[in-house]
């Protein structure tokens, strides 16, 4: 009953919130200085020649024409086609997204198998070395730009070292470096949040009511604080998860690997606006799902909102 | 005896934020009460935790409108009230509750949250000062404690502050909601004698909130009992206590652990 | 000092010069200093005080549960084991098993994300190293034995419960190796009148039908009386009267057991004013040089002042305890209504 409830309020939200994006960035794109007509026809194109391209984008519309047609569209995935390749938007996206979503899922897996231990670690032991070392781990992943600490993965251990393939992602040791490079400043976050939210729930009652049980500390913590504790995290991974998305756009760059990312700073580059907005919608939804499944998963993993 | 306060088929309803099924959530916190109390006296009340004592305390005052029913004290009913004659009720029914930490604005001096009430009725800086100092002896502070913050008190202290505020007001009714229950038995005491004295200094009368049924029968005048929302018995205090008409009643002052064994019902 | 030996010959816990000081940056507090008490095997021993008296330090000392930053002096004897110098996992064989706690709120003390019968089991799989199936079987039982219905409620979470409930959980979990000892903290302060009844109904028939020790810590005098067989008064860290329940309440042997009284407010004396105990605990750090009641006491004098009171027995009587230099003065009753 409940759990039902919730799903429609998520879903509803999750509608609304694509709604306002698809708006958004109808709107951002067509504030952005700049014709994609003058672009694509070159400087010495004449006035007819423009024109022509404006009426084959559609550019020459009314604005409330152009959105209504760019909602109704965007309904069906349809993001018109590039202007530069003439493919379909959604077929570009989805050729390289797979590349995009691995890097994501695979760093998003290392930030978690990293963040989990040193954050309960660190929150056991607190205010001891090991928790200094852990916190000092999240500071230091945290004011490390992410880019710059692919760069400097690359020259030590491609460039230096020679131990790693430098460009591409032919194999699996291609993944290595990316990985880590994206995986880091995620783990930073996590770190801090799994310390705090383990602390809070070490400092509750249950969890000295099961020491008087007579547990040693370490099935008290495993089997008592973490589930409570890891409950908050999965909403914040799930926010995590996003900003993965996103910083893999400019780690693809720097490893050269044909993912979203070089897609769409190319489309950025040459104001190919069906790609931009196919792009960020697409990102954006996907956002907004991981977020829509965290709260979820959240919701049965809790039992307060599974029962009632 | 004069009446003081008539609350009058008093309900608050809460309606829940269900999505699919309104209706199944509505809560008749209160239902229906009828309760007078009279002038210059205490009524206690009592009932188990989530019977609506709380709820019916901010319904009585309007801090949160009653779904229906009528409420008058000292021949105000705020229901018809202007907005001037609101502004009157609002000083002569006070509310003092259970935390007196939360009470408190811990950024402000104990004589600047005194001096509130005060200013906004318009009492001029100079009389202000001195009607704050004449309230915090009244409680049993010394008045140059007044610069002094809240933490800088003691929870028994602190509680005498937030009755020198509610003093401040002017009330001629005040509600108690567990004035004592965070407090020590020897605090308890203190603040208990400190309300009876104010009682008949000031010709005060209470509504008396508490889940220690040992103090309500030993303060209160008159009892009512609550029950899910509703008043299952009320009269007399030492009547309710000696010869409950309700089993529940019944059930709960006997459940009470006794410090005597004498009756005073009986005596 | 005679009674004490007597009894000790069979005690299951015993205190013995107790003390807890907890060491701040700056600061060294201490809060209970030189306890001596005994319990008897099946029999329940109150220890009463208001907040701040040390009661709650005392008991969570018995398990090893005092945060890191407390400081033990004394011993709390159990059986031949002293708790306070054992390895902390021949203190885990015994807490939870032999000795065992249920809290003052049972909405705090369950672990919310757990179910009801895997709370409980897990004590049973922990300690008596019983199976997954035998354990919730076991549960059950338990949970039947508390009163509530065992089938529905083993798969129940915590939130589903009423707090009278929980606290039977709690106290089903407490139950389950059959300890020698139960610290009860304040285990009825959070319910309801009712209830509060029927929790100590049930801590009675444990102590009845499974021969376990109580020591039940309260503030609360009037339920004290109903429970306790032995009343050990603590005020500022410190017992300053202990004797057998009926004798307690029947005249108190201290200044502050009799104030304490007096000031409890109870039907019987409707219409009077309650005594109330003028000023406040002292502080923890200013403690007093003499008896630390003093400054509040009707009866101090110099001598109270200057020099600290010990544990004595009053001349006059035979078991009971009090740290008063006028403790034959005390009357009874004779400073409630003064």
């Amino acid at each position: 009953m409940a759990i039902i409830e919730l799903l429609l309020r998520r879903t509803a939200r999750l509608l609304l919130t694509v709604l306002l994006i698809t708006t958004i960035v109808f709107v951002t794109v067509r504030v952005i200085p700049g014709d994609p007509a003058l672009t694509i026809a070159g400087m010495e194109a004449t006035e007819q020649q423009v024109s022509a391209i404006r009426a084959r984008l559609g550019t020459d519309q009314p604005l409330g024409v152009q959105y209504v047609s760019w909602l109704r569209a965007s309904l069906r995935f349809d993001f018109g086609t590039s202007y530069f390749s003439n493919e379909r938007v959604i077929d570009l996206i989805l050729q390289r997204f797979p590349l995009t979503a691995m890097l994501a899922l695979l760093s998003f897996a290392l930030a978690l198998t990293l963040a989990i231990p040193i954050g309960v670690v660190a929150a056991v032991k607190r205010w001891t070395l090991w928790d200094g070392l852990g916190l000092l781990f999240a500071q230091v992943g945290m004011a490390i730009p992410g880019f710059w600490l692919a760069i400097m993965l690359l020259l030590l251990f491609s460039v230096q070292l020679g131990w790693l393939p430098l460009f591409g992602a032919d194999t699996p040791l291609h993944w290595v470096l990316p990985v880590i490079a994206l995986a880091t400043e995620r783990a930073a976050v996590l770190v801090r949040f799994v310390r705090s939210s383990m602390t809070e729930e070490l400092d509750k009652e249950y969890v000295l009511a099961a020491e008087a049980k007579g547990f040693p500390v370490w099935r008290v913590v495993l089997r008592h604080a973490l589930r409570n504790a890891l409950l908050p995290v999965i909403t914040v991974a799930g926010i995590q998860f996003g900003y993965l998305l996103g910083g893999a756009v400019i780690i693809e760059q720097v490893f050269s690997l044909p993912g979203l990312g070089r897609l769409f700073l190319s489309a950025i580059h040459g104001r190919d606006f069906p790609l931009i907005q196919g792009g960020v919608v697409f990102i954006a939804v996907v956002f907004s799902v991981i977020n829509f499944l965290a709260d979820v998963l959240y919701a049965v993993i809790n039992p307060r909102i599974r029962v009632g | 005896m004069d009446d003081l306060v008539c609350i009058e088929g008093l309900s608050k309803v809460h309606y829940g934020a269900g999505l699919l099924k309104r209706r199944a959530r509505t809560v008749r916190a209160v239902d229906d009460v009828t309760l007078t109390i009279g002038c210059n006296t205490i009524m206690g009340l009592v009932g188990e935790s989530g019977s609506g004592k709380s709820t019916l305390a901010r319904a009585v005052l309007y801090l949160d409108r009653p779904s229906a029913g009528s409420v008058e004290i000292d021949g105000l009913n705020p229901a018809v009230l202007s907005r001037a004659q609101m502004k009157l009720f609002r000083q002569r029914a006070q509310i003092v509750v259970q935390d007196p930490h939360a009470a408190l604005n811990p950024r402000r001096s104990v004589a600047a949250s005194v001096a509130e009430g005060l200013r906004n009725r318009g009492v001029p800086r100079c009389a202000r000062e001195r009607r704050v100092a004449e309230l915090l002896e009244m409680v049993g502070i010394p008045a140059r404690r007044g610069r002094d913050h809240p933490e800088q008190f003691s929870g028994g202290q602190r509680q005498r502050i937030v009755i020198a505020r509610a003093l401040a007001m002017d009330p001629r009714f005040l509600i108690l909601d567990e004035p004592v229950s965070s407090l020590d038995v020897s605090i308890q005491a203190q603040i208990i004698n400190l309300l009876l004295d104010l009682k008949h200094q000031l010709a005060l009368t209470y509504l008396f909130i508490s889940h220690d049924l040992n103090l309500v029968a030993y303060i209160s005048d008159s009892i009512a009992v609550m029950k899910q929302g509703r008043i299952v018995e009320q009269g007399d205090a030492a009547d309710v206590i000696a010869h409950p008409q309700q089993a529940y009643t019944q059930m709960l002052f006997q459940s009470a652990p006794r410090l005597f064994d004498t009756d005073p019902g009986r005596r | 000092m005679e009674t004490e030996t007597r009894r000790s010959a069979h005690s299951v816990l015993r205190f013995e010069n107790l003390s807890v000081r907890f060491s701040g940056r700056r600061s060294v507090v201490t809060v209970v200093r030189g306890v001596d008490l005994v319990l008897r095997p099946a029999s329940v021993h109150a220890l009463v005080g208001e907040s701040g008296a040390g009661k709650t330090v005392s008991a969570k000392a018995v398990l090893g549960l005092l945060p890191r930053s407390a400081e033990t002096g004394g011993r709390i004897l159990y059986h031949d084991a002293d708790l306070l110098s054992l390895s902390d996992r021949s203190l885990r064989a015994i807490r939870g098993k032999r000795i065992t706690m249920v809290f003052q709120q049972p909405d705090k003390h369950l672990n919310p994300s757990m179910r009801i019968g895997a709370q409980v089991a897990e004590v049973l799989r922990y300690h008596n190293g019983l199976g997954r199936h035998e354990a919730l079987l076991e549960a059950r039982g338990l949970l039947d034995m508390v009163e509530l219905n065992g089938r529905e409620v083993l798969r129940a979470f915590p939130h589903e419960l009423s707090g009278g409930m929980k606290q039977r959980v709690a106290i089903a979990s407490a139950i389950a190796c059959r300890p020698e000892v139960l610290i009860a903290d304040e285990p009825t302060t959070a319910l309801d009148a009712s209830i509060q009844a029927q929790i100590l109904a049930l801590l009675d028939r444990v102590r009845h039908e499974l021969g376990t020790a109580i020591l039940f810590i309260s503030h609360d005098l009037p339920l004290v009386r109903g429970f306790a067989d032995d009343v050990s008064v603590l005020y500022a860290g410190r017992i300053v009267e202990q004797a057998a329940s009926r004798e307690l309440f029947e005249c108190a042997s201290h200044p502050y057991t009799d104030r304490l009284i007096a000031a409890t407010p109870d039907p019987a004396r409707r219409g009077q004013r309650l005594a109330a105990i003028p000023g406040g605990v002292p502080d923890p750090e200013e403690m007093p040089a003499g008896c630390a009641f003093a400054p509040r006491c009707p009866m101090a004098t110099d001598l109270c002042r200057r020099e600290l009171p010990l544990l004595r027995v009053p001349a006059g009587t035979l078991q009971r305890l009090s740290a008063c230099h006028f403790a034959e003065d005390v009357a009874c009753g004779s400073l409630a209504d003064g």
